[in-house]
């Protein structure tokens, strides 16, 4: 009863502690698990819906020698984390691809599709047919929405990749377009 | 006359509020131990498939470690501290005696930093006057019954004078 009688006095600072706790346990093991840019492949995915988890499970069956981990990402982490900056490959809708033409590197990719060109050269791999349906990854990615608008996706290389120079971030491209 | 007051607060009593800060203090310190020691481990074989579970498993023993380092420190080392400090307050020889009818009321008070008091009132020839005793102390008032002659210190009850010292008188 007394034991009761206190955590009544106490209980704000209990529920604040699990509040904070959660939010600093959650920093901690990102930051300690997280590694260096040059250790890490990261691809970020501006669709409807992503299954990040299992599309990163996926993607580390191989890793490259030299990396650590593979990451995937929906656009919406960017509101979290400054990593979309050191993307190396982005999944986008064609709006997103033909509005931000100066932020895609040059590229040549081993893939059995030809390149769109962008305005500016830089190519972009479609990876998804709205008109068709059909696509890569879609059983992580979910390109159309049942209310949204049905566009095409492509696939494209970043510019502030750090791993332009070592082929990883063509070979990231590559392994994500194999994908089924 | 002071050999015949009965003190609330014993040098045993002391003692055993002494040992038992001493206590959790070790115990909160045997437990951050595991607990750190639990949490690197989840922290360094987390990988990519089993990282969602080591988080929430990281999460609750930072949350639960975290309750009981606040249950402990409020209610049994800072409540321990204080009351130690409220016991020297009290033993420093500057109280007065006050005869009259002793009554324990049900008003609690609990101040900043735990200690936790009940109001004592004692009506004497003069009226009635209000007093705090540590509510740790309460049984130890109520088995010196109602007819009392307190021993008060800055506004609480220190102790009594016993029967023995009131006959002599």
């Amino acid at each position: 009863m007394r034991f009761l009688k206190n955590l009544g006095a106490i209980w704000h600072r209990l529920v604040l502690w699990a509040m904070v706790s959660v939010l600093f346990c959650a920093w901690v093991f990102g930051y300690v698990n997280d590694t260096r840019p040059e250790k890490k492949l990261v691809v970020f995915v501006q669709a409807p819906a992503l299954a990040d988890r299992e599309l990163t499970l996926r993607l580390e069956e191989q890793i490259p020698q030299g990396i650590r981990m593979i990451r995937a990402h929906h656009m919406d982490y960017s509101l979290f984390d400054d990593e979309i900056t050191r993307a190396d490959v982005y999944i986008l809708p064609r709006s997103a691809v033909e509005k931000y033409t100066d932020t895609f590197a040059d590229a040549d990719l081993d893939l059995p599709c030809a390149p769109m060109r962008l305005a500016d050269g830089a190519p972009a791999w479609p990876i998804y047919d709205a008109a068709a349906g059909t696509g890569r990854c879609t059983e992580y990615i979910t390109y159309a929405a049942p209310d949204g608008p049905n566009e095409d996706y492509f696939l494209v290389l970043s510019n502030q990749s750090t791993h332009l120079d070592d082929g990883l971030a063509a070979w990231l491209a590559e392994r994500v377009y194999s994908i089924d | 006359m002071e050999h015949d007051l009965v003190y609330l607060y014993t040098p045993g009593q002391l003692e055993q509020l002494r040992r038992g800060r001493r206590r959790w203090q070790w115990i909160l310190l045997a437990t951050l131990v595991p607990a750190l020691g639990v949490s690197v481990w989840l922290i360094l074989t987390a990988d990519t498939r089993s990282s969602l579970v080591h988080q929430w498993v990281f999460t609750a023993v930072t949350v639960a470690w975290g309750w009981l380092a606040i249950y402990a420190y409020t209610f049994l080392i800072a409540g321990a501290a204080r009351e130690l400090d409220h016991a020297e307050m009290l033993a420093d020889g500057s109280g007065q005696l006050l005869t009259g009818r002793v009554c324990i009321t049900r008003t609690r008070i609990r101040l900043r930093g735990g200690l936790r008091l009940r109001r004592v009132t004692v009506q004497t020839k003069a009226g009635q006057k209000a007093f705090s005793v540590a509510e740790s102390r309460v049984p130890a008032l109520q088995k010196a019954g109602s007819d009392l002659t307190l021993y008060v210190a800055h506004g609480y009850v220190a102790g009594y004078q016993s029967p023995q010292g009131r006959e002599a008188q």
